[in-house]
């Protein structure tokens, strides 16, 4: 630690950035860049699977928009048009797991994915009762599904491509997002929605809220790491905690009292996994968004969504930072590019196929006359 | 007097020739793809005063074929029905419902807008298409243009039906949403499995035959004299 004999206290001679009213990023004086160093950087061709919170769908978009290697493995069969992949929710996440909110979520996907847990619960009749949700990701299938064959079949696909996607990334970006969820009592499974909101029936006699402190989250984002880390020992973790607020509390107390107190929980929970663990980084999402210096300006009107020059805000002192050579909008990362030749091909192969029908039709008529 | 016009694409054909046959003068059956820009304003104009009781519709009849007939080189079924030993994705229901919405509402929505228009005063009904055949014959009797495009071989019959099926329930949504009704497949030409019996099948495995045509146009006498009582 830097110090001063000859001045008398330990804070002469440390950089800018320690010191409020010279850290920067006041308005109009350019980007608020609270990182310090990183402990590690991305190669443009590394794969980065993304996973968390709402806000981590702004992290995944921008990679995927930008061609960054954001690497998906669940991808819709090829015969699907990208309006209807985007749709039904293909490329948000890497897999289609939809929002992770807690840590314990985390920890129950890669035990499911590993043939390690298997709730109870393993589908919830929809809300208007005409299809079955999956309850570990009520709104991942608009519509949902017709019955426990098409839901199953889709859940074996989700676990394989989150498998493959452990197996296969270079850097995992998790964003921690709510530390308040519910719960079956029976088995302890952790569900992002409570029962009866996006589909199944709330009970209280086999649901219960829990509300996970800093030591539940930094334990179960352990285990989720060291897991990780079993089975991809490469895999390098960038830790966010997201700037949303909570929607809702289950606690008797103001919704903004609830979302400091689990942004707390989170930031704490980042901070010490991320001191434990090799090449391990928290990165300051949360700080950029909210931070007084910002004066509110990244939250839209109703002070909760953030806004995309935000996002934008968040993501270039990412790239800043942790990309070796950040690749220009135009670009293409492998993954989406891959899909788009088999997207393409099969486009090509349906129009093939209709212009035959119709040759065969022609055919038939000059037949029949 | 014309009583009954058929207008429609490849699915009319069977129809035609069935009506050719029996050379009905109240039948009258378009296949818009041996026409040029006929337009439905136009086509009801043509009819004058002579305004048909029955305007039978066959749009898009074979969106089904197209995603569905040959298989895909990545194997596909559709909302996790297991068909055989093959590793295939399942595509969820709900999506390839989607698939077959974006290729085909918009479209028909404006079909049937623009003939009932036309041909205002007149009952419109939607023909449902043909099921598919449940057994396709690769070698000899297929259509040569065909058989080139069926090398990676063709889809198992229930994946095909599952197809078929998540299109006429969406042709039956599309019509009650338009006021319209549909017109079943006869059912004397189903087999067991609600696949086209193969005494219907024309030369290729996505069209119906004559005889189909004749008892598809039985139907719509039916309807008109249903209609005129």
């Amino acid at each position: 630690m830097p110090q001063s004999s000859k001045s008398g206290h330990p804070y002469v001679g440390l950089p800018d950035r320690q010191f409020w009213k010279r850290m920067g990023g006041d308005p109009g004086t350019g980007l608020f860049d609270p990182v310090s160093e990183v402990k590690f950087r991305i190669r443009q061709d590394e794969k980065i699977v993304t996973a968390g919170s709402c806000f981590a769908q702004h992290v995944a978009r921008y990679l995927t928009n930008k061609g960054f290697n954001h690497h998906i493995t669940e991808n819709a069969h090829p015969l699907v048009p990208p309006r209807v992949a985007t749709a039904h929710n293909y490329g948000m996440f890497s897999a289609r797991y939809g929002n992770i909110y807690t840590a314990r979520q985390l920890v129950q996907l890669l035990d499911r994915a590993y043939g390690r847990f298997v709730p109870i619960e393993g589908a919830w009749r929809s809300t208007d009762g005409k299809s079955l949700v999956d309850p570990f990701r009520p709104q991942i299938q608009p519509g949902g599904y017709r019955d426990l064959n098409d839901l199953e079949a889709d859940r074996r696909q989700h676990l394989a491509a989150v498998r493959q996607a452990v197996e296969e990334m270079d850097v995992f970006v998790f964003t921690l997002g709510l530390t308040e969820a519910w719960t079956d009592k029976r088995d302890g499974s952790v569900y992002p929605l409570a029962p009866g909101v996006a589909g199944g029936a709330f009970d209280p006699e086999k649901h219960a809220f829990r509300n996970f402190d800093e030591v539940e989250t930094t334990a179960d984002l352990t285990k989720a790491f060291e897991f990780i880390r079993e089975i991809n020992p490469k895999v390098r973790f960038i830790v966010t905690v997201s700037p949303v607020p909570l929607n809702a509390t289950f606690e008797d107390r103001n919704c903004w009292v609830s979302t400091t107190y689990s942004k707390a929980v989170l930031r704490i929970a980042a901070e010490k996994v991320c001191n434990s663990f090799e090449a391990c980084q928290y990165f300051p999402s949360y700080e950029i968004i909210t931070s007084p210096k910002i004066r509110a300006r990244y939250y839209a009107p109703d002070g909760r969504e953030v806004l995309e020059k935000g996002v934008r805000h968040v993501m270039q002192i990412l790239a800043r930072h942790f990309f070796e050579d950040a690749p220009d909008a135009r670009g293409q990362g492998a993954g989406p590019a891959a899909v788009k030749t088999q997207q393409d091909a099969a486009q090509s192969h349906l129009e093939t196929m209709e212009g035959l029908i119709e040759v065969l039709c022609d055919e038939a008529a000059i037949d029949n006359e | 007097m014309t009583s009954i016009v058929v207008i429609g694409k490849s699915h009319t054909a069977c129809i035609k020739a069935a009506a050719l046959r029996t050379a009905d003068p109240l039948v009258k059956v378009i296949n818009l793809n041996r026409e040029d820009d006929v337009c439905p304003a136009e086509l009801a104009k043509a009819h004058g005063r002579d305004r048909p009781l029955l305007v039978a519709l066959s749009f898009q009849g074979n969106t089904h074929n197209i995603l569905c007939l040959d298989e895909h080189p990545q194997k596909m079924t559709i909302g996790g029905m297991q068909v055989d030993e093959a590793e295939r994705t399942s595509i969820p229901h709900s999506v390839f419902r989607d698939v077959l919405k974006l290729i085909i509402e918009d479209r028909m929505v404006e079909f049937l807008e623009e003939y009932r228009t036309a041909f205002a005063g007149a009952e419109i009904v939607m023909i449902l298409p043909p099921p598919p055949l449940a057994k396709v014959v690769q070698h000899g009797g297929i259509a040569p243009v065909l058989a080139d495009a069926l090398k990676q071989g063709v889809m198992p019959m229930h994946v095909r039906r599952t197809a078929y099926e998540c299109q006429t329930e969406l042709y039956r949504e599309i019509a009650a949403n338009q006021g319209i009704m549909c017109l079943e497949p006869p059912s004397q030409a189903l087999d067991e499995d609600g696949m086209l019996g193969h005494q219907y099948g024309s030369n290729d495995p996505t069209h119906a035959n004559e005889v189909y045509g004749a008892l598809v146009l039985a139907q719509l006498k039916e309807l008109t004299h249903a209609a005129v009582e």
